[in-house]
């Protein structure tokens, strides 16, 4: 499923959203779908949306692909939100951030008297590999991972 | 804005949670190597590290921020709202579009919050939904009334 969101601001400073569903992209369409200018879907989407709105158009999003294969709720009771594994990452223009990502497995990250991951665990080192190669950070640069240890949110 | 992947799970309390990777531009070269290859091999990645499944993702490949000023209209407002009722044109099945904000002199009639769908500006709207876009279920789509609505909150 892909779809294009148009985030639509009014008079009141408030947003909007509409969403319009598209055909199936692959990359023999990509560009014919998911470009903005006329002729291509997605701008004649916002040409002809523009016609008939007052609001001004904000953002738009392409969400070429979907998968939705149903929601599993997870048979461990440790598999919470509030433990989560937490990557340190410093992208090519010196910034830093961090990607969080929730249920960490204790079983296979924890170590004795500290909460640093050791980032060569085979799980681990694989996919802090994925996210270098193919991942970039919030100002679109490569990046790469300085650290991970386990921490937790407080809601 | 650069593309991106995001996750979305819940947790063993059900309580709803995921996580967004940022990812490189996306061309008609690489996406569907990102589709079908390197995202699946992500969401397996993730799981090797995490109780949680990863199986529903929704992968944003194009995010453009436009200038986004004010409207000058005072009734350019979310509240005011056109829905489009269309049909899946293979299955039958009908389903909505709404459109914030909508343009009431291009659309409104007296007498009726039905929308007149022979302006021209509405018009071109419906044929290039029909040509353009697609319904959630796959298949090309036909709008067969409008009318007008408004949100409460």
């Amino acid at each position: 499923m892909s779809y294009v969101t148009h985030t639509i601001i009014d008079r009141s400073g408030e947003r909007s959203f509409t969403r319009h569903h598209l055909p199936t992209v692959t990359n023999a369409n990509y560009a014919a779908v998911t470009g903005n200018n006329i002729g291509q879907n997605v701008g004649d989407l916002r040409l002809s949306l523009a016609a008939i709105t007052m609001g001004n158009f904000v953002k738009h999003e392409v969400t070429a692909h979907t998968k939705l294969t149903g929601i599993v709720q997870p048979g461990d009771e440790n598999a919470q939100r509030e433990t989560k594994l937490l990557i340190l990452c410093l992208a090519s223009n010196g910034k830093r951030f961090s990607i969080e990502i929730p249920g960490a497995n204790r079983t296979l990250l924890g170590q004795p008297n500290t909460d640093e991951v050791d980032v060569t665990i085979t799980e681990v080192d694989d996919l802090i590999s994925w996210l270098e190669t193919n991942g970039r950070s919030p100002w679109d640069t490569a990046f790469t991972v300085s650290g991970a240890r386990l921490v937790g949110r407080n809601l | 804005m650069q593309p991106y992947v995001t996750f979305k799970t819940i947790d063993h309390s059900r309580e709803p949670t995921g996580l967004t990777v940022q990812l490189p531009d996306i061309t008609p070269t690489n996406f569907e190597n990102y589709k079908n290859t390197l995202l699946p091999e992500l969401e397996t990645l993730l799981e090797g590290v995490s109780l949680l499944t990863f199986s529903n993702w929704d992968f944003v490949s194009e995010s453009h921020v436009d200038v986004g000023t004010l409207p000058a209209s005072p009734w350019a407002q979310r509240e005011s709202r056109a829905i489009f009722e269309c049909v899946d044109v293979a299955l039958g099945r009908n389903f909505v579009i709404g459109v914030p904000c909508p343009d009431l002199t291009d659309m409104a009639q007296a007498g009726s919050d039905a929308i007149n769908l022979a302006n021209a500006d509405v018009a071109l709207y419906i044929s290039t939904l029909a040509s353009a876009a697609r319904s959630p279920f796959g298949n090309t789509m036909a709008v067969i009334a409008g009318r007008i609505t408004g949100v409460s909150n």
